[in-house]
């Protein structure tokens, strides 16, 4: 019987650990309505490339490169959409609308990082929530126009620093735009840490604003 | 930092009172002997912590596995994790060599076997691969200890020469993992049907890597809880599905073995041990593949969670069954642990957290850095996809 005791001890310091949670007020990770959100919370497979407009972009063959939302907004939003993607033959310039974000039933535009041309539109996603923003939840591959990025695309000299520097950037507009006490309070739960779906709720002028300060 | 020591909570004092009740029941142990302090008997050499030991080499599994996968396959993806992982193995074997020294009956001995080689004791594989790897494991922390520090002479040097750690370590764990499993084949006679296979040796190692996945996605939502961290989802749930993989191998081996060897009628008798070993694969093996299996379980964080919880439990279940329900029916004697052996295996597990814990508060674990290195400036041309 030394086995189930041993298991049963497991068992029982988990449930404990679960309880003294719940009695602090406090969320097991496993168990989160509002997971927290912070750059530990992302990972961003290899090869990927952020713009600052948050559209990562990946080489798939010479001459195409797929892009998408990345992770931070997904993870923002929770809930958002792909509608509005750019038709295949679009020329599409640096900071043109190529797809919108549909959070609830409010829109946001995302901004192409680059010169291309649009060959071919994901419509499998389309008007699906995103919930693997790198693989299934790709847009668009596009033609850039040149391969030298350098003259179009936004720089962020490391990803750590700059994901470090958005969540900062996000939490200073979460207590500047944040009207509602209640949901300041959910969003910055846990020591300050903001949680995931802390955009979902914003109001189209915040939308506008968010979008004015994070995408374009 | 004194503050945050000084303040107290429900685990602080949980696990100040089991340290303490730990330290009397160490003390009584080393001053009354075995046979006083313990519920184990010349006939029952083997009990709780031969079990502990053998379970927490298992939890380690996950940092050669992810060793392995980083730095050998150049998997990239998973860097984030390898470095707790790291961390977790090499606090695993510590507690190993901590359980062994309460285990032996002689622990100052404990260094004969450095000395005096006896090339045909499994045992003497087991101790070299434990002292190796240990040696290994530290190795392939020190960076992170050199980073604090700032020495940044020695890690140069420690990084020049990580890729041939991380191969040796790979190599040592794997022996030992399977050497453990060895470790039981010098008694076939003795063990339970269920337990006793000549494939043991792959049975712990392949089991060593279901649970270092599962032990990787546990430490990484203990981490979450404790430090207020994001769970990398992407990544765990992958692990999820590699551990899967390796549970239908062992799944498929095990039964195989049963039907081959003629053990089949053993699953249906009833008695302990049957139970056991049902409960064993059921929590183990079947309940974590159900959830594994499924991307929509697997991507959920609480079905993620409670599947790595299982897995780890089922590994406990295993490598306790193996070691001591395998064994009592042949010894014709009773084993139950005495209140030293169960006091002083919580201390060592508290010991284990809250190194984990120092660890992570003061060195840098959980590497920013890595995260940084995937991205590429974007001024340069774009990398094909991976």
């Amino acid at each position: 019987m030394v086995p189930i005791l041993a298991v049963l001890t497991f068992a029982l310091f988990l449930v404990v650990d679960y309880f003294v949670l719940k009695s602090q007020k406090k969320e097991h990770p496993a168990f989160m309505t509002f997971p927290v959100f912070n750059k530990s919370s992302l990972s961003i497979p290899i090869n990927y490339l952020l713009s600052k407009g948050h559209i990562w972009l990946s080489k798939i063959s010479d001459g195409q490169v797929k892009m998408g939302v990345d992770e931070f907004i997904v993870k923002a939003f929770k809930r958002i959409q792909l509608v509005d993607l750019a038709v295949a033959g679009t020329e599409v310039k640096k900071g043109d609308v190529v797809f919108r974000g549909k959070v609830g039933s409010n829109l946001i535009n995302f901004h192409s990082p680059i010169d291309g041309k649009v060959l071919s539109v994901n419509n499998e996603s389309t008007g699906k929530n995103i919930s693997n923003p790198y693989t299934d939840g790709w847009g668009l591959v596009i033609a850039p126009a040149s391969n030298n990025l350098s003259t179009f695309a936004q720089t962020a000299e490391k990803a750590g620093s700059w994901l470090d520097n958005e969540f900062k950037r996000l939490k200073d507009f979460l207590s500047l735009h944040t009207e509602d006490p209640e949901l300041v309070g959910i969003t910055m739960a846990d020591g300050g840490n903001i949680t995931e779906g802390v955009a979902a709720n914003f109001n189209e002028k915040t939308l506008d604003a968010f979008e004015k300060e994070f995408l374009s | 930092m004194k503050a945050n020591l000084l303040k107290f909570s429900f685990w602080k004092v949980v696990g100040i009172i089991l340290v303490t009740a730990g330290v009397y029941s160490s003390i009584y142990r080393f001053t009354h002997g075995l046979q006083e302090s313990t519920g184990l008997s010349d006939t029952f050499p083997w009990g709780l912590w031969t079990g502990f030991k053998l379970w927490s080499v298992c939890l380690a599994g996950g940092g050669f596995t992810l060793c392995a996968i980083t730095h050998i396959f150049n998997i990239e993806q998973f860097k984030p994790l390898a470095r707790p992982s790291i961390l977790m193995a090499f606090i695993c074997y510590l507690l190993f060599i901590f359980a062994l020294l309460f285990d032996l009956g002689k622990p100052l001995d404990i260094w004969h076997v450095m000395i005096m080689w006896n090339f045909n004791s499994v045992m003497f594989e087991v101790a070299w691969c434990v002292m190796l790897y240990t040696t290994v494991l530290f190795l392939e922390f020190a960076p992170t200890i050199l980073e604090r520090f700032h020495l940044t002479k020695t890690l140069k040097v420690i990084k020049k020469v990580s890729l041939v750690i991380m191969i040796i370590g790979v190599l040592l764990s794997t022996m030992h993992q399977s050497s453990l499993g060895s470790l039981f084949l010098i008694v076939p006679a003795k063990m339970y049907p269920l337990w006793y296979s000549p494939l043991l040796p792959v049975y712990f190692y392949f089991s060593a890597i279901a649970t270092g996945f599962a032990m990787v996605i546990f430490g990484s939502y203990q981490s979450a809880r404790t430090f207020g961290r994001g769970l990398q989802l992407t990544l765990l749930s992958k692990l999820a599905l590699y551990s899967a993989i390796f549970t239908i191998a062992l799944i498929v081996i095990r039964f195989t073995d049963f039907a081959v060897n003629g053990k089949l009628q053993y699953l249906f008798v009833p008695v302990q041990e049957t139970y056991l070993f049902w409960l064993e694969v059921v929590i183990g093996y079947f309940l974590p593949l159900i959830i594994f299996m499924q991307k929509s379980l697997r991507t959920n964080r609480k079905w993620l969670y409670i599947g790595s919880v299982l897995v780890v439990a089922g590994a406990m279940l295993n490598r306790m069954n193996t070691s001591i329900t395998s064994l009592l029916r042949t010894s014709n004697t009773t084993y139950n642990p005495s209140i030293y052996e169960v006091s002083i295996t919580l201390m060592l597990v508290v010991l284990g957290i809250f190194a984990f814990k120092l660890a992570v508060e003061y060195l840098p674990v959980f590497d920013e850095v890595e995260l940084d290195e995937k991205v590429t400036d974007m001024g340069e041309a774009l990398p094909d996809e991976a």
